[in-house]
């Protein structure tokens, strides 16, 4: 009886919402405890290292710093014609986010539930709603937060789905999890629409939840069936939800960030500027 | 008194490993492999100590196991206060079974507390396969004798 009025107001109300951001605290000892071993052997292996490995490595990371500042040139360039070009279409350049870095602790052991814990919370600024990225795209949301730990729900969960649009022609989808980390589907993709294999989906900045232009997956596979009223789609995401160990909380909305600006006490080598996403 | 409290630090020291045992990262591949250690637990004191383990711890148990996984809260719990309500109306006939016949009914006993579980999350939104059901109640039953060895000792040890 208990449990069927905790149930009711868990799955059809709000009312646990505060409970629940304390129960992040509560549920976070256990996954960092969990994962102690392999902290140990991550530590063991960046310290435990020989010195011929860290010269050969040093000198490696050198030559891949190379390539990436030739690489930033261009960037830079990239970046002052984009500025330009949106300063002629009279669109605000709000590319630039301000991110802050979070390490997982833990990812919900029932392979149905897609979320993970990580290790900032509403002390460091994070709130309910807040986008989170990787370096390759879009992981998912804050959906809880306590002082020191929050949950991201990841865009792979069956709750979960994400207006995004075709980079190529700008056209507009819902992108939905389908309780697998290696794909998405797309809702109502009519039979006539100009999609292909391959095409980048990136968030479209509808739903007022993720910023535009981060990108969300690519379209793997389409199948068109004559019986069916839309195309059956399915895109791969872009982001590596199953193999984070780092990823990024965005401050994409300025208002909000700074309303919550008294509260941000987060360490200044934490964060870091992104200067764009990885699409013109 | 102090052997009431020393079972229920034990009841308490053990539902904690469980727990940690519960979100102990898997690959993703063997998720579904993970046996569920509380059920056992539940099982485990209502038929042998069943007028100190009652209905109510084990829903707590099931609310903690809800907190940290991280699922709707009430689900695990429901289901942990169900199988334990079987398990106490029936501990003098199930105790005396043989291992092969125990592992059976574990086994049943675990399936009813994942149709428990998976139907409160269906609630939310989440469905699991059949197969996918079955499988992670197979291994928990085999992991029954598991359970006794590790759990039978303790019985001596606070005198129960």
């Amino acid at each position: 009886m208990v449990s069927a009025v905790l149930v009711g107001l868990f799955v059809a109300t709000p009312f646990l919402q505060s409970a629940r951001d304390q129960a992040v605290g509560l549920a976070a000892p256990f996954y960092k405890f969990a994962d102690l071993p392999r902290d140990i052997a991550e530590w063991s292996r960046t310290r435990l290292i020989s010195r011929d490995e860290l010269i050969q490595k040093n000198e490696a990371l050198r030559s891949e710093l190379l390539v990436h500042q030739r690489k930033l040139q261009q960037l830079a360039f990239l970046t002052a014609e984009n500025t330009r070009l949106r300063q002629l279409l009279n669109s605000a350049d709000n590319l630039n986010h301000r991110v802050l870095v979070a390490d997982l602790v833990g990812v919900a052991p029932d392979p149905n539930i897609h979320k993970v814990f990580i290790n900032r919370g509403s002390d460091d600024g994070v709130y309910v709603g807040q986008p989170v990225v990787d370096a390759t795209g879009l992981i998912g949301q804050v959906v809880n937060v306590s002082s020191n730990d929050s949950v991201v729900l990841l865009i792979s969960d069956t709750s979960h789905a994400i207006p995004v649009q075709i980079n190529r022609n700008g056209v507009r989808l819902i992108a939905e999890g389908r309780g697998s980390v290696f794909e998405l589907g797309l809702r109502h993709v009519p039979s006539t629409l100009d999609i292909k294999e391959g095409d980048l989906l990136v968030s479209s900045g509808l739903g007022d939840i993720y910023p535009a232009g981060y990108p969300v997956a690519t379209v793997q596979k389409i199948t068109y069936d004559p019986g069916r009223p839309f195309a059956e789609v399915v895109a791969i995401p872009k982001a590596q939800l199953n193999r984070n160990r780092h990823v990024l909380l965005v401050f994409a909305n300025k208002t909000r960030f700074s309303s919550g600006d008294q509260t941000f006490s987060a360490p200044p080598k934490a964060m870091l500027k992104e200067p764009n996403s990885d699409n013109p | 008194m102090t052997t009431h409290s020393g079972f229920y630090t034990w009841v308490v020291v053990s539902v904690l490993l469980a727990l940690l045992l519960c979100v102990y990262p898997l690959p993703a591949h063997y998720a579904w492999f993970r046996p569920e250690f509380l059920p056992l637990l539940c099982v485990f004191w209502a038929l042998y100590c069943p007028f100190r383990f009652g209905v109510v711890i084990a829903w707590g148990i099931g609310l903690a196991q809800d907190i940290v996984v991280g699922g709707v809260w009430g689900a695990h719990a429901i289901a942990l206060a169900f199988i334990t309500y079987v398990c106490l109306l029936s501990y003098q006939r199930l105790r005396s079974y043989s291992l092969a016949q125990q592992i059976l009914w574990v086994f049943i006993l675990v399936g009813i507390h994942q149709i428990f579980v998976n139907w409160v999350y269906g609630l939310d939104g989440y469905d699991a396969p059949v197969e996918m059901i079955i499988l992670p109640t197979l291994i928990t039953a085999l992991c029954w004798p598991l359970v006794l060895t590790l759990l039978k000792p303790s019985r001596g040890v606070w005198h129960i």
